[in-house]
């Protein structure tokens, strides 16, 4: 909840900051975005190993050369349609920070777009949804040509949520 | 956080952002040191350390020490252990302070008194290098580095005499001789260290400009440099036979001489203690180091050789010089061709890891063009020796890796040897420590978390178990007692046991004190296992005196939270009079694992091969029920409860729901036994376990991820831990929630998402 307060005290300066290269993807018809610095690589999809017991959007880990990394499923942890996957549908894996040092991530996506170069001008904050949406994993929303995409602060996205729910998960709650 | 967590944290930030040329920044972090060691009296050696660290901080100020950034780096060094006592719980009793400090093993001397302290007469115990029981990777890896010391050293004393920065060859002469010193005195090795401290002295006398460092000076340099060189060579002998060396007739000159020249500078020796001859003579016992002397002192010409003069006075004969004179040489020549202990590289290890993940990967790439289909369908028999050969190299390679990440527990092992002796000498018990299966390999970052807990264990073996020796031969003991301490692996875990003679547990002891402190309510029923956990109970201690080592209550508490932050866990046995049994069980986390691959779901699990005791085919009419719920087999008269992993682990049937066929692996966890049920056994396999990452971490089911030949991964089921989900789940099953009982484990995880996770999840969940 401290992104919302914070993001809303930002003013132009703030937007500036967010202001970089983003990788675009898809997801349920919507753009979004991720800045390029935390990307990794974009790899298709493989066989994702489940892991018993975790929340649904944590598909399983995966084989990265020989390192295991956990898969996020972003549709189930943004709440949209399960899809089939496609030829297009793809893992991204991110460096994330979490509080003892960085992690590597893949995040399920129906495909990548390109990689765009925003400036700070294009960048608004999140609007107020209300309760129903979840805006604290919005870094902001990215005004360009080919439309509105909505970039993510991958760090919230990844880390804040789900480490309360596993533990919440293996203690039986 | 305590005060003197926060004062310690504090200090830790200042001395961080401190410069050492900061003189009012300095005095501050100089007082804080003292508030706080007035604030920890009661903490054993803690009080003496900051203390220490104050008065070495006063003498940066005061400008006293030799080298204000090497103390810099003491204190710097003496705030971690610190840290460690305060913050982790350490036992000070067990703290290394750096051997500057005026704290360390006896030997060692603080850096103020470096110029002023000079014992005239050399006890014989500072000859003698004892290597017995000694670390031993420690100490090669010192006689490695103080070679490299020396070596630095020796070419910048040439280049003092020839180059022109004087001043800056001089101070890392004083740097090589002070780094050996420090680390002498911290591992107990007193020739090194005496030796190393005098010529320090010397250095400083030469930085200070007491002395200019040239001409014959400098020779005495450089033999204290070749004895330095000796004593090594000794220190690595006496580390191979495991015994000791006597370096008495190595450093006497070379003490006589520095001492003489640090007394009174102006008398500079012209004949320098090079000629080891006069050594080699003593050694071959044909002279005496007095009929030396007198002799060194009646000859004429002070550049006469003393080989020259023994013969002239008639004191040996010259063919025996010459054969003292043809040895020397020979020594030298050995020298010079570096026969070291071992060509080490010091990796860093997460190259090591990714070197080791390659070839993983490479292994996995190979089985898979090994066993293609269409490859082998069409190939020549070329290509299939050729296949082979690489199966061959890829499996050599795999083993290579898979080895460089385990290391023998011995190091760890030694040190522990060292300090039962420490131990009985202080406590004044005789025991003896016993040690098997110091080859068990285990990985590296267990081997380095391991030390602490066991070290606690052995302690409270030998303070609490064993029985002084009148109390033994009263009970017809044998007077001296012994530690087992054995390390093997078992049930895919590595087990360290620590067995002792000793007076075993008292039940009743341990269950009225308990209830003293108001740990457990009187009267209560409790199985002995419940009972003997008690001791690791935070303030829990039976001794009935505090000693110096153990017996303050902390200690027993940490060894078990640092077990169980390494996901083990500690069993203990014991029967009174007999003596006890502390097991202590910790997981491999990345070490090699044998299991059994099993299919549960067209899922794919590995079951640690250790731990399974049987497997059979299930049978419907095997099967009894409890409450309708619960299932067991009778197993040959032996009633086993059967865990569906299927329904655990919330795995939804791909197809039909009634498996016409499926297996029971009957496993066995802390004597416990149950029956886990899977669709079908794959067979055995050996992989890597592959931590998933602190994501995973509360998930205790899974122990980790192994990479199976096809890419794909298998997760780990961690025996432990399914037991202990399997019955948190019974024991909520058996509130009453009769809606799920069909499938409650399934129902009651995705509850738990929807409930936790506000997102809306649930159109997911209820298609599930």
């Amino acid at each position: 909840m401290n992104e919302t307060g914070t993001a809303k005290q930002k003013t132009r300066v703030g937007s500036l900051e967010k202001a970089g290269k983003y990788l675009t993807f898809k997801l349920a018809g919507e753009e979004y975005g991720l800045e390029i610095l935390k990307v990794r690589e974009i790899i298709g999809v493989m066989d994702i190993t489940h892991v018993p017991r975790t929340p649904v959007y944590i598909r399983g880990v995966i084989n990265l050369r020989g390192k295991v990394i956990p898969v996020l499923d972003l549709r189930a942890k943004f709440g949209l349609e399960k899809a089939e996957q496609t030829d297009q549908t793809c893992i991204v894996v991110v460096e994330v920070r979490t509080g003892e040092g960085t992690l590597q991530m893949g995040i399920l996506v129906d495909a990548v777009s390109e990689v765009l170069d925003i400036k700070g001008e294009q960048i608004e904050d999140a609007p107020a949804f209300g309760a129903d949406v979840n805006t604290h994993f919005i870094l902001g929303i990215g005004k360009v040509e080919s439309g509105v995409k909505i970039l993510l602060d991958i760090d919230a996205v990844l880390t804040e949520q789900e480490i309360p729910m596993l533990e919440n998960l293996s203690e039986g709650k | 956080m305590t005060d003197p967590e926060l004062l310690l944290d504090d200090i830790a930030s200042d001395i961080m952002v401190a410069d050492i040329e900061d003189l009012p920044g300095l005095s501050r972090i100089y007082e804080k040191f003292e508030k706080m060691a007035t604030q920890s009296k009661d903490h054993g050696i803690l009080p003496n350390a900051l203390t220490a660290c104050a008065e070495l901080i006063k003498k940066i100020i005061l400008n006293e020490v030799p080298d204000k950034n090497s103390s810099w780096k003491v204190i710097n060094e003496a705030l971690t252990v610190i840290q460690g006592i305060v913050r982790d719980g350490h036992p000070s009793e067990a703290a290394v302070f750096p051997a500057e400090l005026g704290l360390a093993p006896v030997g060692s001397q603080s850096i103020g008194a470096v110029s002023e302290t000079m014992p005239e007469e050399e006890p014989p115990e500072n000859s003698i290098i004892n290597l017995a029981g000694a670390d031993a990777s420690l100490t090669s890896d010192f006689i490695n580095e103080a070679r490299e010391h020396l070596a630095s050293a020796e070419q910048n004393l040439m280049d003092l005499e020839t180059g022109s920065d004087y001043d800056g060859a001089i101070n890392a002469i004083f740097r090589s001789f002070h780094t050996i010193k420090g680390a002498a005195g911290f591992l107990d090795l007193k020739p090194i260290l005496v030796v190393a401290h005098e010529s320090e002295t010397l250095l400083d006398l030469g930085r200070k400009g007491t002395v200019h460092i040239e001409g014959a000076l400098a020779d005495v340099a450089f033999d204290s440099i070749d004895v330095l060189r000796r004593l090594m060579d000794g220190a690595e002998e006496a580390l191979a036979k495991g015994g000791e060396f006597n370096g008495a007739k190595i450093i006497s000159s070379i003490l006589k001489t520095l001492r003489q020249i640090i007394k009174d500078p102006s008398v500079i020796p012209v004949r320098a203690v090079r000629e080891r001859v006069g050594d080699k003579l003593i050694d071959m016992g044909v002279v005496s180091q007095d009929k030396i002397d007198e002799a060194l002192e009646k000859r004429k010409d002070p550049e006469e050789r003393i080989g020259e003069t023994l013969v002239k006075q008639g004191l040996v004969p010259a063919k025996t010089v010459a054969k003292a004179l043809r040895e020397q040489q020979q020594v030298r020549r050995d020298k010079s061709t570096g026969a070291t202990v071992k060509e080490m590289v010091k990796i860093d290890t997460e190259r090591l890891d990714r070197l080791v993940d390659t070839i993983g990967e490479l292994v996995i790439a190979e089985s898979m063009v090994g066993q293609d289909e269409e490859l082998l369908g069409n190939a020549s028999h070329k290509v299939a020796r050729n296949i082979s050969h690489l199966n061959k190299i890829t499996r050599e390679l795999q083993e290579m890796g898979m080895a460089m990440r385990l290391v023998p527990v011995r190091a760890t092992f030694q040190k522990l040897a060292r300090a039962v002796r420490d131990l009985t000498r202080k406590s004044g018990k005789a025991v003896e420590l016993k040690m098997y299966g110091e080859d068990t390999e285990v990985d590296r970052s267990i081997v380095e978390l391991i030390g602490d807990p066991l070290m606690h264990m052995i302690r409270n073996s030998v303070d609490h178990g064993i029985e002084t020796t009148e109390e033994r031969s009263k009970t017809g003991k044998p007077a001296i007692g012994t530690v087992n301490l054995r390390a093997y692996h078992k049930g895919g875990n590595i087990h360290f046991a620590i067995e002792d003679d000793g007076r075993g547990l008292d039940k009743d002891k341990i269950t009225s004190k308990a209830v003293e402190r108001g740990l457990i309510e009187p009267g209560r029923e409790m199985t002995d296992q419940e009972i003997y956990t008690l001791i690791f109970l935070p303030g829990f201690s039976t001794a009935a005196k505090v000693t110096e080592v153990s017996g303050r209550g902390v200690g027993m508490d940490v060894v078990k939270r640092n077990v169980e932050a390494m996901r083990g866990s500690i069993e203990i046995t014991s029967e009174a009079g007999r003596g006890s049994n502390f097991i202590m069980k910790l997981p491999l986390t990345l070490a090699i694992i044998d299991g059994m691959l099993v299919d549960i779901e067209d899922e794919k699990y590995i079951i640690p091969t250790l731990s399974v005791v049987e497997s059979l085919s299930l049978a419907p009419d095997m099967i009894s029920t409890v409450y309708g719920r619960g299932e067991l087999i009778n197993l040959r008269g032996e009633l086993l409860p059967l865990v569906r992993i299927n329904q655990l682990f919330g795995l939804y049937p791909n197809g039909a729901t009634d498996k016409q066929e499926s297996t029971v692996v009957v496993v066995e966890e802390n004597t416990r036994k149950i029956g886990l049920v899977v669709d079908k056994l794959l067979g055995q396999r050996q992989t890597v376990i592959k931590s998933l990452g602190g994501t995973f971490a509360r998930q205790k089911w899974i122990s980790g991820g192994a990479i199976l030949s096809n890419g794909n991964i298998g997760l780990i089921i961690d025996i432990g831990g399914v037991i202990s989900l399997a019955s948190e789940i019974d024991a909520k099953g058996n509130d009453g929630d009769h809606n799920h009982t069909s499938d409650p484990i399934a129902n009651r995880s995705v509850r738990e998402f929807t409930t936790a996770e506000a997102t809306a999840s649930e159109p997911e969940m209820a298609g599930v």
